[in-house]
């Protein structure tokens, strides 16, 4: 892990970062998509309920939110409707494993730009899609 | 024969109009005709009048001239001053010469006296002519023109004066000149070019001295006043001769007022020749002389006649072709009722054998269709009334055989009457049956009028809905129960049921009398009579909402379980993903194969996942059908790539065989895919190294058709009935491999029955296996639905 953060630090003193929240309360997800994200560059936070990404996204300005919708305290769609309500224009992708037309159409509704089942999707196709939204 | 009588009718009320039009036409003409023609006429005899003055007065001038430069030489003021023998004999000499063509009847010179002093005319020497007209104003030194007969001679004449002057200019004689008209009136008569035209001359009393007409002669054109008879006489003019007055009385009167060349014109009637006739009045060009010219009107009308005769004929002529065209068109038009009419006698005779032959193509046509069609009727009613004495008629001799049988017949119809009574029980019994299982039946069933209330409803309707049937009869549906959908709901039911007429099946949410809302699956259909019109609808309403909680319930555990599952096989995925980009630092190949055994693992974990999920939205029917234009080619070709790594490592060999015509059709590209992916799939599953496979794609005009075969391990023979069931494997390929799920071809033969397309296969165990799917080139129908397949 040591050399990992040394490896991280030095990508990101190098770059003008784009900073991303990941909402996801299963921590080893969270970890693999932070560990991912920051390999290639990003400024990476993580809350792992609805109700923290919120306050995260008080304190501080993000690019892109990752966002999970089946959480503890506050679900997805309830952080999406927050957003909306505190003007907060932060795009999300939207990253679950509930598969149903219902979920992905209600997501679409609420202005996320993507939507991916996490099962079905390698990490390298969505870390590509990151880079990809992000002009990176 | 009323036709004719029609026919008749409208001839002769064609003919009067038609009379009336024309005499009204003719009449116009003959008037605006008669008036133009008069106009034309009256400036016709005012040319006329004028032309023929100008004639006569350059006739009158060259004696009048001849007098004035006679009077004018100076050897006859001489000769008159001293008329003795030498200068007489010498004047008469040179006078003499002066009428080579005895054009005058004498040439004389009066002294002061009046006393003619030399002549040329014997008879003339030595008269006293001081009371004439013409002396007394050469007398008075003016040159003077008199017209009257002659004293001595008798004779008529123009007598010319001029004063003859001596040096000093005083007037010592007169010099005459004594015209003989024949001459002029032979040349007047020549003028006369049209016998209705006429020419007169008078002198300045109104006397007639010229006229073609010689009995006019010497008349005045009226009555003369009693002054101007005896001035007549004074001037000794025409001695011995009545003057008698013509018709003219207006010419008359009008002598004095008219002006030189100005010509009067007249209207008279001569009563004589029935005839009215146009006068002209001109005097002549400074002479004591009118000229007058007759034209008789009565041409001018007979012009005018002739011409509306002319165009009468015509109009006539051609108002009789109107009236024959006519009689036939109105003969023809009522042929075709004549031909009813005969029809209709025929009928009255008897005669039911009659056909229309009426081809007029309106109204009439019609009738005789209806005319015939009813007579056939009334011929079939004739004939089964017939049939029917004749049938009762045996029917009757039947009996009185029955009756002759007494005992048999009365048997007979006690059996009769028994079976009857019996048919009617079992009915009675059968509608009473079939009363009670509506009346118990779990759904709800009512009968409802055209405007939706409700004529009869089951007992079920208290246990769905809350009412009683009690509550519920005579009312609407739509104010019980019937409520909370949104209008466009219900606006397209009643279209469907009321306007379209066709059945309206349908879920809907409903209202319980407790204002609990209720799920019901509804299905109600017009009952229409003879003539399409809706009579009752039946509706037949089942509570479902047990049923959907049971489904949703049903979908949220799948959903759940799949998502519970899903969660940690992504993290094995993912972490397995990154071992093997080395982001955990570089593995060696054996720690990189035993990793990758993982992940394959956990691969085939995922998409049991899926299928499980696919299985349950299948099952459940909820799944959405979304078609859109599909290449289907593309699509094949696109499966066969993403199947190449396991293709390359089995050496496997692939055709794609597709003919060229087929078309972009419209299906759910998702659900096409999964049936081409598990195809596929399969075959490079179970086949073994170094095989092939063969995906073939046409079309015939409605189906397109796939097979895919291979050469792989096939189907054992008991096996193949259960091949479609859900988790079925074959014995054969259980043994070779653990992969498979049982639930691919599930899944293709529920999206294949959906697209109502037909799944098949061959196979020969160790030999291969080909399936034959045929899809509607239609493709599929849109289903809305909540969930995907994946």
């Amino acid at each position: 892990m040591i050399i990992f953060k040394h490896k991280i630090e030095k990508i990101m003193s190098k770059t003008n970062t784009k900073k991303l929240l990941i909402a996801e309360d299963e921590r080893s997800i969270a970890k693999a998509l932070q560990l991912k994200l920051s390999l290639s560059g990003f400024e990476v936070d993580i809350a792992v309920n609805g109700e923290e990404a919120l306050d995260l996204m008080k304190e501080k300005k993000f690019d892109l939110v990752l966002l999970d919708i089946m959480m503890p305290k506050m679900d997805g769609f309830s952080v999406m409707e927050a957003m909306k309500k505190n003007k907060n224009k932060t795009p999300v992708i939207i990253l679950s494993n509930l598969s149903q037309e219902d979920d992905s159409k209600r997501a679409q509704e609420l202005g996320a730009v993507d939507f991916f089942v996490k099962s079905n999707t390698p990490l390298a196709e969505i870390i590509e899609k990151v880079k990809k939204f992000l002009k990176v | 024969m009323r036709f004719k009588s029609i026919n008749k009718k409208i001839i002769t009320t064609v003919a009067v109009v038609l009379l009336i039009n024309s005499v009204i036409i003719i009449s116009a003409i003959t008037f605006i005709t008669y008036d133009k023609m008069d106009k034309q006429k009256t400036s016709d005899l005012n040319e006329l009048a004028l032309e023929k003055s100008y004639k006569i007065s350059s006739y009158l001038k060259s004696s009048s001239d001849l007098a004035k430069h006679l009077a004018n030489f100076p050897e006859i003021s001489n000769w008159t001053q001293n008329p003795n023998e030498a200068n007489i004999q010498e004047a008469l000499k040179f006078l003499n010469n002066f009428n080579m063509n005895k054009e005058y009847a004498a040439l004389y010179i009066l002294n002061n006296d009046g006393v003619a002093i030399i002549s040329t005319e014997p008879t003339f020497t030595g008269n006293n002519y001081s009371f004439r007209p013409y002396f007394k104003e050469a007398l008075n030194g003016k040159a003077s023109t008199y017209v009257a007969v002659g004293a001595t001679s008798k004779i008529q004449g123009y007598y010319f004066a001029e004063p003859i002057k001596n040096a000093s200019g005083q007037v010592i004689g007169v010099l005459s000149l004594k015209l003989i008209p024949d001459a002029f009136y032979r040349l007047l008569d020549k003028e006369i070019d049209n016998k209705d035209t006429h020419l007169m001359i008078t002198d300045r009393y109104g006397v007639i001295i010229y006229s073609d007409l010689k009995e006019r002669m010497l008349s005045s054109l009226g009555s003369l006043a009693l002054s101007i008879k005896d001035q007549i006489t004074t001037e000794k003019k025409y001695i011995g001769i009545d003057i008698k007055p013509l018709q003219y009385q207006k010419a008359q009167d009008s002598l004095n007022n008219l002006k030189n060349n100005e010509v009067s014109i007249y209207k008279f009637f001569d009563a004589t020749d029935k005839e009215s006739e146009l006068i002209s009045i001109l005097p002549i060009n400074n002479y004591p002389l009118f000229l007058i010219t007759e034209n008789a009107s009565w041409a001018l009308s007979i012009d005018a006649i002739s011409l509306a005769s002319w165009s009468a004929s015509i109009i006539l002529l051609s108002q009789l072709l109107i009236l024959i065209i006519l009689y036939f068109l109105i003969s023809k038009n009522l042929k075709p009722l004549k031909e009813l009419e005969k029809m209709a006698k025929g009928v009255t005779a008897g005669d039911l054998e009659i056909k229309n032959n009426i081809i007029s193509g309106d109204e009439i046509e019609e009738l005789g269709i209806s005319f015939s069609k009813m007579t056939t009727k009334l011929k079939d009613y004739y004939g089964d009334l017939e049939e029917k004495v004749l049938e009762r008629t045996k029917a009757l001799n039947e009996k009185n055989d029955y009756l002759n049988n007494t005992k048999l017949a009365t048997l007979n119809i006690l059996d009769d009457i028994k079976d009857e009574k019996n048919k009617t029980d079992l009915l009675a019994k059968d509608l009473e049956k079939f009363k009670l299982a509506l009346d118990n039946a779990s759904d709800l069933v009512t009968i409802t009028d055209i405007e939706g209330i409700i004529l009869y409803c089951n007992q079920s309707v208290e246990k769905i809905t809350g009412y009683s049937t009690k509550e519920s009869l005579g009312k609407k549906a739509g104010t019980l129960w019937a409520q909370p959908m949104p209008t466009s709901y219900y606006e397209k039911l009643w279209k469907t049921i009321k306007t379209d007429k066709k059945t309206f099946d349908g879920e809907i949410k409903n209202k319980k009398k407790n204002g609990d809302l209720y799920d019901a699956k509804i299905t109600i259909s017009p009952v229409l009579n003879d003539k399409l019109e809706i009579e009752f609808f039946i509706g037949i309403e089942r509570d479902i909402t047990h049923e959907k909680m049971v489904d949703k319930t049903k979908t949220e555990f799948v959903s759940l379980a799949s998502h519970q599952l899903r969660t940690p096989l992504s993290s094995i995925n993912w972490y397995a993903e990154m071992l093997l980009a080395g982001d955990g630092g570089k593995l060696n190949d054996e720690q990189s194969s035993f990793v990758k055994e993982i992940y394959t693992g956990n691969q085939r974990m995922v998409e049991l996942v899926n299928s499980l999920l696919n299985v349950s939205r299948l099952e459940l029917g909820t799944f959405a059908v979304d078609p859109e234009p599909t290449d289907v080619v593309k699509m094949v070709e696109d499966v066969f790539n993403e199947l190449k790594p396991g293709i390359l490592q089995k050496k496997l060999k692939t055709n794609f065989d597709h003919a060229k015509d087929i078309p972009i059709i419209q299906a759910d590209p998702k659900l096409f895919r999964i049936v081409f992916q598990n195809l596929l799939s399969n075959a490079v599953k179970y086949t073994p190294e170094a095989g092939s496979i063969t995906l073939k794609l046409t079309r015939n005009t409605k189906n397109l058709l796939i097979e895919v075969s291979d050469t792989g391990y096939g189907i054992p023979k008991q096996d193949q009935a259960r091949i479609f069931q859900k988790l079925f494997r074959a014995e054969n390929v259980r043994e070779k491999d653990t992969e498979g799920t049982g639930l691919g071809l599930y899944i293709i033969k529920s999206i294949i029955d959906h697209a109502g397309g037909k799944i098949s296969f061959k196979s020969e165990e160790n030999k291969g296996t080909t399936f034959f799917l045929e899809v509607p080139l239609i493709g599929m129908k849109k289903k809305d639905g909540d969930k995907k397949i994946e």
